[in-house]
C-alpha cells in the first residue's frame, strides 16, 4: 500500500463520526445511507459525505443491491495502517522492556542479595 | 490526521546521564535495540542499524541533546542481506530523558509521515531515476536535503 493511501486512510479515521459510520457498518455487516441516517444523529447528506471519504480511502466498498447502495468494509488498508503501529509498537515494547534489563538489572539483582 | 505515531514511555530508576549512555554509546545500544547500531553522534551524523537477519538501515541524527534528547530520522531506504534496497517511510524516532527525582523517564516517540512530503517521492526521481538509488545514494540524498 502507497504512502498517499495510508494518509487517507488515517484522515478517514481520524474523524469520529466515520468511526461511528464505521462501526455502524462493522456491527451490521452492510448499511445503507438511509438505514445510517436512522440511526446516527446526523443528516444524510452528512453520512453521503463521510461515506465518500471512507470509499475514496479504501475503507469501505459500496455495493448496488437494486434501487439502494449497501456499504461494507473492507478491513485490508486498515491493517496495513494499524499494521505499521502494532509492528513498530510492539518493537519499541521489546525495546524498552531490553532497555530496562540493561540499565536496572545488575541493581535490582543487587537488592535482592 | 497528518501523521502516524508510536508513543511510549517508561520510567527508568536511574539518573538521566545513565540512560542516555545506554543510547548514546553505540554498544550500549545495540544491546537493546534489536539491531547492531554504529553512530555518529552529531546533527548530520549517520547512524546505521544491521539486523541479525542482514537488513540495513540508515538514519541522519536531527538532533542531539546530551542527557535529554536523540532525534534519528530514517532514511527512505533499508537494504537487504543480498543489498537490495527496498523502499521504507523516511519517519523519525525521538528519544527524550525528562529527571524525575533519581530516576528518568523515557519518551519515545516514532512517527510515520503523513502530509509532510515523501523524500524520496520528491528527491528520488530526479536523482536515483528508479527504486534502486546504487551505491552511495545515501551521500548524494543527504547533499541534497543538506541534512
Amino acid at each position: 500500500m502507497s504512502e498517499p493511501r495510508v494518509e487517507a486512510v488515517f484522515a478517514a479515521l481520524a474523524d469520529p463520526t466515520r468511526r461511528s459510520v464505521m462501526q455502524h457498518i462493522s456491527a451490521h455487516g452492510e448499511a445503507s445511507a438511509s438505514e445510517l441516517a436512522t440511526h446516527l444523529p446526523i443528516s444524510r447528506q452528512a453520512i453521503a459525505k463521510h461515506l465518500t471519504a471512507l470509499s475514496e480511502a479504501g475503507l469501505v466498498s459500496a455495493k448496488r443491491a437494486g434501487r439502494q447502495v449497501r456499504y461494507r468494509l473492507t478491513p485490508e488498508p486498515m491493517s496495513d495502517a494499524m499494521g505499521w503501529m502494532a509492528k513498530v509498537g510492539a518493537q519499541w515494547d521489546d525495546r524498552l522492556q531490553a532497555l530496562q534489563r540493561v540499565i536496572e538489572g545488575p541493581k535490582k539483582q543487587g537488592r535482592n542479595h | 490526521m497528518s501523521a502516524q505515531e508510536v508513543r511510549r514511555e517508561l520510567l527508568l530508576d536511574a539518573p538521566a546521564a545513565r540512560v542516555w549512555a545506554a543510547v548514546a554509546d553505540p554498544r550500549r545500544l545495540s544491546a537493546w535495540f534489536g539491531a547492531r547500531a554504529q553512530l555518529d553522534l552529531r546533527p548530520g551524523g549517520l547512524a546505521t542499524f544491521t539486523w541479525p537477519d542482514g537488513t540495513v538501515r540508515n538514519a541522519t541524527v536531527e538532533d542531539v541533546q546530551e542527557a535529554r534528547v536523540l532525534v534519528l530520522r530514517w532514511h527512505p531506504f533499508e537494504r537487504d542481506a543480498a543489498g537490495r534496497a527496498r523502499r521504507r517511510p523516511p519517519g523519525s524516532v525521538r528519544l527524550q530523558m525528562v529527571a524525575e527525582g533519581p530516576r528518568t523517564r523515557l519518551i519515545v516517540v516514532e512517527t510515520r509521515p503523513g502530509n509532510r512530503p515523501d523524500v524520496f517521492e520528491l528527491y528520488g526521481p530526479r536523482h536515483f531515476g528508479s527504486r534502486e538509488p546504487g551505491p552511495n545514494w545515501e551521500l548524494r540524498f543527504r547533499a541534497e536535503v543538506g541534512s
